[in-house]
């Protein structure tokens, strides 16, 4: 039953990265894979900066039997792109 | 496979940038070999400024779509980083103009990847989904519990006819009991696991039947242990629930980091 670690890349796998890779990791600008940064070489006045930022060292679900009945944590735009040629 | 942008196929300096895999904390250059994202294979390799990297490949500029390939390109670069370094991936399809605006990057929010590599250092992303069967679930409490067990032997009996207020009846009882004995499932599970790990992040269950869909950062040092345990509750709960087990994965669910654009007074 239980499926070791790394798998050969098929559909649960691609699954799992695709739930971790879209909206994962550090996001620019709130429009997670859309970001063509090119301030400096466009002239632009801005910069980029921290809007958030959370490491969960601690568990950020204690109460994790009501965040699993439905009250579960945001992910963003993952569903959209579930099926997408996977 | 060739849907080429027009921007794509002018092929000019300027069409082109660096797609970000993830930062990392290092001095040295890294080199990863042809594994960037794109049909070209471009080298994979690192961007400095001071402590800090961000791990790039050249790559026509475009709104890179999460197909197979992309996905598992972007992933592959940032496993093979991960195996050598701390690293906090970046979302998918993050792209930069040029490598002046990866320094400016790595210049501007330093303190704050530094704290956040700080963090996760020595720690991998395990990956848990338990969907259980329902079906036997259900057959067990059947003939378990006395109460849903007599008024389905009475709605039986009843054939067609058996009263509308029994029929409804069961199935408030059998739709609680489903769910104490999915709460119980959970803890059951989830309970052991908790306090080898150091975060856990309960996340969307992908269907009805899955119970529990969590991510675990685990230090590396206690990654057999926490094999061990997941491994006994698999064994232990074999007959009504089914564990997928992943990892380990860049911490993608325990770094939450977004960046935005301010104009500059």
């Amino acid at each position: 039953m239980i499926q070791s670690a790394r798998p050969a890349p098929g559909t649960t796998e691609l699954l799992e990265v695709l739930d971790r890779v879209l909206g994962g990791g550090i996001v620019v600008d709130d429009v997670p894979r859309v970001h063509v940064v090119g301030l400096a070489s466009a002239g632009i006045e801005a910069r980029l900066v921290v809007a958030r930022m959370d490491a969960y060292l601690h568990d950020p679900n204690p109460e994790y039997a009501t965040a699993l009945h439905g009250l579960v944590m945001d992910e963003p735009s993952s569903q959209a792109y579930r099926h997408e040629r996977l | 496979m060739t849907d080429r942008s027009p921007t794509e196929t002018l092929g000019t300096r300027r069409d082109r940038g660096y797609y970000v895999y993830c930062i990392v904390e290092s001095e040295e250059r890294l080199d990863l070999g042809p594994l960037g994202i794109g049909e070209e294979n471009s080298p994979v390799y690192s961007v400095h400024d001071g402590g800090l990297a961000a791990v790039v490949s050249e790559a026509p500029l475009r709104r890179y779509q999460p197909t197979r390939e992309n996905l598992l390109a972007h992933e592959l670069v940032n496993e093979a980083v991960m195996s050598s370094h701390t690293m906090i991936p970046m979302s998918f399809g993050t792209m930069f103009r040029t490598e002046d605006d990866i320094v400016a990057l790595l210049r501007s929010t330093g303190p704050t990847l530094t704290e956040v590599l700080a963090t996760v250092r020595g720690k991998v992303e395990l990956g848990l989904k338990v969907v259980w069967n329902r079906e036997r679930v259900l057959a067990a409490i059947e003939s378990e519990n006395d109460s849903i067990r007599r008024l389905k032997e009475e709605i039986i009996q009843g054939g067609n006819g058996s009263a509308y207020t029994s029929r409804v009846r069961f199935g408030r009882l059998v739709e609680r009991a489903l769910e104490e004995r999915a709460n119980e499932l959970r803890s059951n599970v989830y309970e052991p696991l908790r306090p080898l790990a150091v975060a856990s992040r309960s996340k969307k269950p992908l269907d009805d039947n899955m119970l529990l869909n969590v991510a675990f950062l685990v230090e590396r040092v206690r990654d057999d242990e926490f094999d061990r345990a997941v491994g006994m509750l698999s064994t232990r709960y074999q007959d009504v629930l089914s564990f997928s087990y992943t990892g380990p994965w860049p911490p993608y669910n325990f770094v939450d980091v977004k960046l935005k654009f301010e104009p500059v007074d």
